[in-house]
């Protein structure tokens, strides 16, 4: 017991001298609140085939994530051993993880999505995690910017940026995911048989078919019926158009949001209690970066797979 | 669109530029590293096959050892059996010849023992008779002639002979 007690005792010690020594560290060095820009902040301008281009620094980080997965790419495979080892063994583990996935989503169409699907999560997942470095925030160009009030204001702008802090990229991802899934739906039900989804005109069909038909004709209610169907097809045709644009929006804004938001919360945190408090939310943002990625690449391959089924619940009911 | 910094331009530079990472990755990534997976499946599972081969031949093998060593056990044991029955046999016929040649040199034995008795008792039948005779002739020399005398005794002897 008193052995315990020792160690309790040490314990807290150690707690309250790292809290009090937290709290002189931040009074010594004071963290301003970083200017938070929604829009990503150009950081050179190119002129490229007389184009002029601004790099942003979402851009540029964009760019350091390419590089990095592609190093890393070179480094694991420009060699393999059938034995694997080191980093071998890693990369391969997490190739084939994702490819497990997306198999047990999808057994036949594997082939096909896994490039994307795992491209997504890389990407993303790099993306994210790259924002959380902690030269990313502090490391910039100072420029002189006239604020609304008329005064001249030194602003940083960060030399980097996650990319998933930008709408740029996050749309652009999303383009790319329901873009692949049409492509995908029309590769495996033809033309018809995929956009006949948005545009259901059997129900139309078999109202004309009952209206101009040879005898059984139907009674007054049944032609009601007929024509409420037909409505009712036309109208969850709509649905899904609509859904299939909101998607867009919602993977995104979903990423864009999550990870805008964790690297909000981190400055705010950091300006709050510099020293020590953060580290938890940077844990919390490490989790979410990863989540993230994950949920953008599984919603991706779940949207592939049910673009290619088809809906033949549906034509067995009719 | 302006105030969410959604740039027409940015955002096809986004497109082109995770093409491009997922054409790098292609390459780099994916192709190889599923090939080795593959691969790798595939000389498992060769290798696999081949050490089923290799324990079914064992057995075979384990199994024809098996069958010969109680092949030959068998052999053996029927070479040892006939073995046994031609010494038996052989001792039989060992045996029979040696009784069959014992009592034929006993029978033998006896017949010449028979023959030499009855030798010497027709020798010493004769030496009787004359001693008889002599005898008698001297006793009884006056009442009878030699004729009767020898008659007498061929009688005497022949009693004899019939005792015998």
């Amino acid at each position: 017991m008193r052995f315990l007690g020792s160690r309790a005792l040490r314990y807290t010690i150690i707690a309250i001298a790292a809290l009090v020594g937290a709290v002189a560290l931040a009074r010594a060095f004071p963290v301003k609140l970083p200017d938070i820009a929604v829009a990503p902040e150009p950081i050179a301008q190119v002129s490229l085939f007389g184009l002029n281009y601004s790099v942003t620094n979402s851009l540029l980080t964009s760019w350091l994530a390419m590089l990095l997965l592609v190093l890393l790419a070179i480094a694991t495979t420009h060699r393999m051993k059938p034995v694997p080892d080191g980093l071998q063994n890693l990369v391969e583990a997490l190739v084939e993880a994702i490819y497990g996935l997306v198999e047990d989503v999808s057994k036949h169409n594997a082939r096909k999505f896994f490039p994307i699907v795992a491209t997504i999560f890389l990407f993303v997942l790099v993306s994210n995690w790259l924002g959380l470095l902690p030269f990313f925030g502090p490391l910039g160009i100072w420029h002189e910017v006239k604020s609304h009030s008329g005064e001249v204001e030194r602003v940083l702008i960060p030399l980097f940026r996650s990319p998933s802090t930008d709408l740029n990229t996050t749309v652009g991802l999303a383009l790319i995911s329901v873009t692949m899934t049409q492509v995908f739906g029309v590769q495996a039900l033809g033309i018809f048989g995929y956009f006949g989804r948005f545009l259901n005109l059997r129900g139309l069909g078999k109202l004309i078919g009952a209206l101009f038909g040879r005898p059984p004709r139907l009674g007054l209610g049944g032609l009601f019926g007929l024509a409420f169907n037909a409505f009712l097809d036309l109208f969850v045709g709509l649905l899904e158009l609509i859904s299939e644009m909101a998607k867009i929006i919602s993977f995104s804004f979903r990423l864009f949001g999550n990870i805008f938001a964790g690297e909000v919360l981190l400055a705010v945190i950091a300006f709050l209690f510099p020293f020590l408090l953060s580290l938890p939310f940077l844990g919390l943002e490490v989790f979410v970066g990863f989540i993230q990625a994950f949920v953008f690449a599984i919603l991706t391959l779940v949207f592939m797979a049910m673009a290619t089924m088809g809906h033949g619940a549906e034509e067995h009911k009719g | 669109m302006e105030a969410l910094g959604i740039d027409p331009n940015r955002l096809l530079s986004s497109v082109f530029n995770f093409t491009v990472l997922l054409i790098l990755l292609w390459f780099f990534l994916y192709k190889p590293v599923l090939k080795m997976l593959e691969e790798r499946k595939e000389r498992i599972r060769q290798g696999l096959a081949d050490a089923e081969a290799a324990r079914q031949a064992a057995r075979r093998a384990q199994e024809d050892y098996q069958r010969q060593m109680e092949q030959a056990h068998k052999d053996a044991q029927a070479i040892i059996a006939q073995a046994t029955q031609a010494a038996e046999k052989a001792r039989e016929e060992i045996l029979s010849q040696g009784r069959g040649e014992a009592r034929a040199i006993v029978a033998k034995a006896q017949e010449k023992i028979e023959y030499e008795r009855k030798q010497a008792m027709a020798e010493l039948r004769g030496q009787v008779a004359q001693l008889a005779i002599l005898a008698a002739s001297k006793v009884i020399s006056r009442e009878l002639d030699e004729r009767a005398h020898r008659q007498l005794i061929q009688e005497f002897l022949a009693e004899t002979a019939s005792l015998n």
